[in-house]
C-alpha cells in the first residue's frame, strides 16, 4: 500500500515539476520530459504485480492535463513499462544502462507518435524541423537528466521495493 | 637685627630671579624653539613606545576580539541575507503589481469587454503543443472558447476547463488558426501556428501589397475571437507566382515564453461553426 501511495505522490510531483519548470526550460524547441524519466526509473524499480494499473492511471491523469491524445500517452507509457519489465530480467545487474536505453528509445517512440498524431490530425509539419528542433534537443535533455532522476527514484524505492540479490 | 644680605639669602634670591626670568621668557614665547628641540625626541620616543605597547597588547588580546568580531560579522551577514531576501520578495511583488496594473489599465481602455485576470501556473507537458495552464476555472465563470489576452495583445483561447484551472491554447499552437486583417492593407488573412511556436500569415491574396511591419488585428470572422485585438506584426512575406496566396512570418506581440498573467474575456461567446463546415 505504501508503495502505491509513494508512487502516486512521486508521479504527481513529477507532473508538477514538468509543468512548472521543465516545460519552460526550452532548448531550441525541445524540452525534457521528467514524467517519462520518472516512469522509466520507477518501472525499473517496482516489483509489484499490479503496477501496470498505476501506469494506466498515470497515463489517464497526464492526458487529462495535457493536450496530448490519451491513446498516444497510454501506448508510450505501457511500452516503457513493459520494456522495463523485460530489461529487469535481461540487465537487472546494470539498472542505469537499462535506464539509458529506456529513456533514449522511449523519447524517440514518444516523439515519433506525437509527429504521427499531428500528421493524422492534418497539421502541416516538417519532419526535418521536428527532428532537429524538438526531438534531438529533447533526447539530449532527457539523457542529461537520466542519472539524477534514476538516482533519486532508486533511493526512494530502495526500501519500498528492494532490488534482487545475487544468490 | 639679623643681616638680610647673607650669602645664603643672596643665592636664593638669584635662583628665584633666574627661575622667574625663565618663566617670563617661556610665557612670552622666547623659549619655544628650545622646547621644541628638546621635546621632539621625547615625543618621538613616546610615540614609538606607545605604538609598540599597543601592538603587543593587540597581539595578546586579538583572539578575543576576533571571536567577537566574527560573531558580529555572522550576525550582520545574517541580517544582510534577510534583507536581500526581503528585497527579492518585494521586487517580485512589485513586478506582479506592475503586471496587474498594466492589465487593469488595458481593461479600462477596452471597456467593451469584461475581464477576469488569471495567473499562468504551468505549461503544456509536450513540446509539440503550445498551451498554458491558468489558475481560473469554471468556478470563476470561465468557459470553453473564451478569448485570452494580455495588455499587449491576443494570447489564445480557453481549450479545456475544470473547477479551478483552465488550459489555454496559444495562437502559436500548430492547430490554432486565427482570422486576421492587416490594419494598413485592409486585407483579410489567417495566422497559423506551428509545432515550434512560430506563426505564419497565410491566405493573403497575390495582389495585396503587404509591407514588413504591418500590424495584424483579429478580424472577428469565424466567431472565435472578438474583432480588433492586436495580434502582431508582419516580419517577412513570400510570394510565388505558382501559388494562389502569399504567405509570411509573423512576430507575435506577446512573448509567450514569459507569460505570467493574462486576462480572459468573459462576455464573449465563441460561435461553433463546425456543423456548417462541409
Amino acid at each position: 500500500m505504501l508503495f502505491y501511495f509513494s508512487s502516486s505522490i512521486g508521479f504527481i510531483i513529477a507532473i508538477m515539476l514538468q509543468m512548472g519548470i521543465f516545460s519552460r526550460a526550452v532548448l531550441l524547441a525541445g524540452t525534457a520530459d521528467v514524467v517519462l524519466l520518472f516512469l522509466a526509473a520507477w518501472s525499473l524499480h517496482q516489483r509489484q504485480k499490479y503496477s501496470w494499473i498505476l501506469v494506466v492511471i498515470f497515463g489517464l491523469i497526464v492526458s487529462a492535463i495535457s493536450a496530448s491524445p490519451v491513446l498516444l500517452l497510454l501506448i508510450v507509457y505501457l511500452t516503457i513499462f513493459l520494456a522495463a519489465m523485460r530489461l529487469q530480467t535481461g540487465f537487472w545487474q546494470s539498472p542505469l544502462l537499462s535506464m539509458f536505453l529506456l529513456v533514449f528509445f522511449g523519447t524517440f517512440l514518444e516523439h515519433g507518435l506525437y509527429i504521427l498524431g499531428l500528421f493524422v490530425q492534418g497539421v502541416s509539419l516538417s519532419i526535418g524541423e521536428s527532428f532537429s528542433q524538438i526531438l534531438l534537443p529533447s533526447v539530449l535533455l532527457n539523457m542529461l537528466l537520466t542519472i539524477p532522476v534514476h538516482a533519486l527514484v532508486q533511493e526512494i524505492f530502495r526500501n519500498l521495493a528492494p532490488m534482487r540479490t545475487e544468490i | 637685627m639679623r643681616n638680610l644680605f647673607t650669602s645664603g639669602n643672596i643665592r636664593n634670591f638669584i635662583i628665584l630671579l633666574v627661575v622667574a626670568g625663565i618663566l617670563l621668557l617661556a610665557v612670552s614665547g622666547y623659549l619655544t624653539p628650545i622646547f621644541s628641540l628638546t621635546l621632539s625626541p621625547l615625543i618621538s620616543t613616546q610615540s614609538w613606545l606607545s605604538q609598540r605597547y599597543l601592538a603587543i597588547r593587540d597581539f595578546f588580546t586579538s583572539p578575543r576580539d576576533m571571536a567577537s568580531l566574527r560573531e558580529r560579522n555572522a550576525q550582520l551577514e545574517n541580517e544582510v541575507s534577510q534583507l536581500q531576501s526581503q528585497i527579492v520578495e518585494l521586487q517580485e511583488n512589485l513586478s506582479q503589481a506592475q503586471i496587474l496594473y498594466t492589465l487593469l489599465d488595458f481593461a479600462r481602455t477596452n471597456p467593451q469587454h469584461e475581464y477576469t485576470a488569471a495567473t499562468v501556473i504551468g505549461r503544456e507537458i509536450s513540446p509539440y503543443y503550445q498551451y498554458i495552464i491558468i489558475d481560473k476555472g469554471s468556478n470563476q465563470g470561465i468557459m470553453h472558447g473564451m478569448p485570452v489576452v494580455t495588455q499587449q495583445g491576443l494570447v489564445g483561447r480557453v481549450d479545456a476547463v475544470i473547477a479551478n484551472a483552465s488550459r489555454v491554447q496559444l495562437i502559436s499552437d500548430a492547430e490554432s488558426v486565427v482570422n486576421v486583417h492587416l490594419q494598413n492593407a485592409k486585407v483579410e488573412g489567417q495566422i497559423v501556428g506551428s509545432i515550434t511556436g512560430e506563426i505564419t500569415l497565410e491566405m493573403i491574396p497575390q495582389d495585396a501589397e503587404v509591407q514588413i511591419g504591418d500590424v495584424l488585428l483579429t478580424s472577428g470572422l469565424g466567431g472565435n475571437y472578438p474583432p480588433n485585438i492586436f495580434v502582431g506584426q508582419v516580419l517577412s512575406m513570400q510570394s510565388q507566382q505558382n501559388r494562389l496566396f502569399q504567405s509570411g512570418s509573423v512576430q507575435s506581440i506577446v512573448d509567450f515564453s514569459s507569460l505570467s498573467a493574462v486576462l480572459i474575456i468573459t462576455n464573449f461567446e465563441a460561435v461553433d461553426i463546425t456543423p456548417l463546415v462541409p
